[in-house]
């Protein structure tokens, strides 16, 4: 892609940014839905999925690979495409606090998930205790044999960074007081009623 | 005003490959979700709603720069699709009997933001609400929502770039590098019974029609 091309799509990124999406009804909506389609260059198909945390933005993170993994059926990724970067990345992550933490049989287990498929596991027999911790806590079943006690899935408020970075150099999804990014909650605490999210800023 | 600036630049760095995209949970993640951000996923959340655990609640984060003129795409499917788990220690979903709930919008314009929403489960069962109604009346065992909300996702971004640059992070409190931001949130609760047995795998999807 000509770096002219790019620049073009990074400026009306902006436009977007502003004004939104497209509608048929008054003629400044036919060139706002003009600048969407020259946005997605005439794409049709997959655009992004979304599942585990932090899966592609600092699990894969090869930005060569980032769009064809988000185009791809998040049930039904081609490992052959996107393994051995996941690999090298929680190998790398594993070394940050100098020590090996993941076993080789969680570390494929985890190579195997993302490589795989990008969602999230919900118990719906269990009730979800808003905003506590619950994200993974079944895949730390999984993971450890200790029985899941959430419903697991991800609520709002939860500090899902946490938990994804002692997954990463720790081997554990669970959120620890020495390892995080110093920002344990929201700007907006987000409600246990609907809908839930705080409204805008 | 100042944050939406930075993070409209650190989006532009991202797209012109000045820097490896952004550091955020699912936020503008390669180059043709940094454009077409009304397609863009940053965040999803699935869990069973705290006053009745018997519905389900899915939530899908888009447009990581949106403001009170921005709206979903007309010519994007918002999907959320649930399939049975095999079991706790394969987490495997089972192929068969998928469930797809997805979701579109048309209308709406820079004056008047208001869209006519249409959420759809399994090809029966029919939901539409307008847009930014927090008491939008709920149909065919389903409520949702739709409109501008406060971006869900915290973090500090610095912190998180030592982590991806596999550094340890600075221990200590940090400020949120996402505060001030808004996104565009779709969130929909279903009768549990309706997507299946007890262990399910959610996931958010958005298909350029």
């Amino acid at each position: 892609m000509s770096t002219s091309r790019v620049l073009l799509g990074a400026v009306l990124s902006l436009v977007m940014s502003t004004y939104g999406c497209a509608s048929e009804e008054e003629p400044v909506e036919d060139e706002l839905q003009q600048t969407e389609d020259n946005l997605s260059f005439g794409y049709k198909g997959r655009v992004d999925h979304a599942g585990v945390v932090e899966s592609t933005t600092m699990m894969l993170k090869s930005f060569t690979e980032l769009d064809a993994y988000n185009r791809q059926d998040p049930f039904n990724i081609n490992p052959a495409l996107h393994a051995e970067a996941f690999r090298a990345n929680f190998i790398g992550y594993d070394g940050i606090d100098g020590v090996t933490d993941w076993t080789p049989a969680n570390l494929s287990l985890w190579v195997t998930r993302m490589s795989t498929g990008n969602y999230l596991v919900v118990d719906l027999s269990k009730s979800c205790a808003f905003g506590k911790p619950s994200y993974l806590d079944i895949e730390r079943e999984q993971m450890f044999g200790t029985p899941h006690t959430t419903c697991g899935g991800r609520t709002p408020s939860e500090d899902a960074l946490d938990v994804t970075y002692n997954l990463l150099i720790r081997g554990k999804p669970e959120k620890a007081a020495d390892i995080g990014d110093g920002v344990d909650e929201l700007h907006k605490a987000a409600s246990p009623t609907f809908p839930y999210l705080a409204g805008p800023n | 005003m100042k944050r939406r600036l930075l993070a409209s630049m650190a989006l532009l760095s991202a797209t012109l490959g000045l820097s490896n995209v952004s550091e955020a949970s699912d936020h503008a993640d390669g180059l043709k979700t940094a454009l077409d951000m009304t397609a863009d996923i940053s965040d999803l959340y699935a869990f069973t709603s705290p006053s009745d655990a018997s519905k389900l609640v899915l939530v899908m984060n888009v447009h990581m720069l949106a403001t009170r003129i921005s709206r979903f795409s007309d010519r994007v499917s918002y999907n959320f699709r649930i399939r049975q788990v095999e079991s706790v220690r394969t987490l495997k979903p089972v192929p068969g009997g998928e469930h797809l709930l997805a979701c579109t919008f048309k209308g709406g314009s820079i004056f008047d933001t208001t869209q006519d929403a249409t959420c759809v489960l399994d090809g029966r069962d029919t939901l539409t609400f307008r847009t930014n109604d927090e008491r939008a009346a709920p149909r065919s065992g389903m409520k949702a929502f739709a409109g501008l909300r406060a971006d869900t996702w915290f973090l500090s971004i610095p912190q998180t770039q030592k982590v991806i640059n596999f550094k340890k992070p600075e221990p200590g409190a940090h400020s949120n590098s996402l505060a001030g931001m808004n996104v565009l949130s779709l969130i929909v609760e279903v009768d549990s019974n309706k997507v299946g047995g007890s262990l399910i795998a959610v996931t958010a999807e958005t298909v350029r029609k």
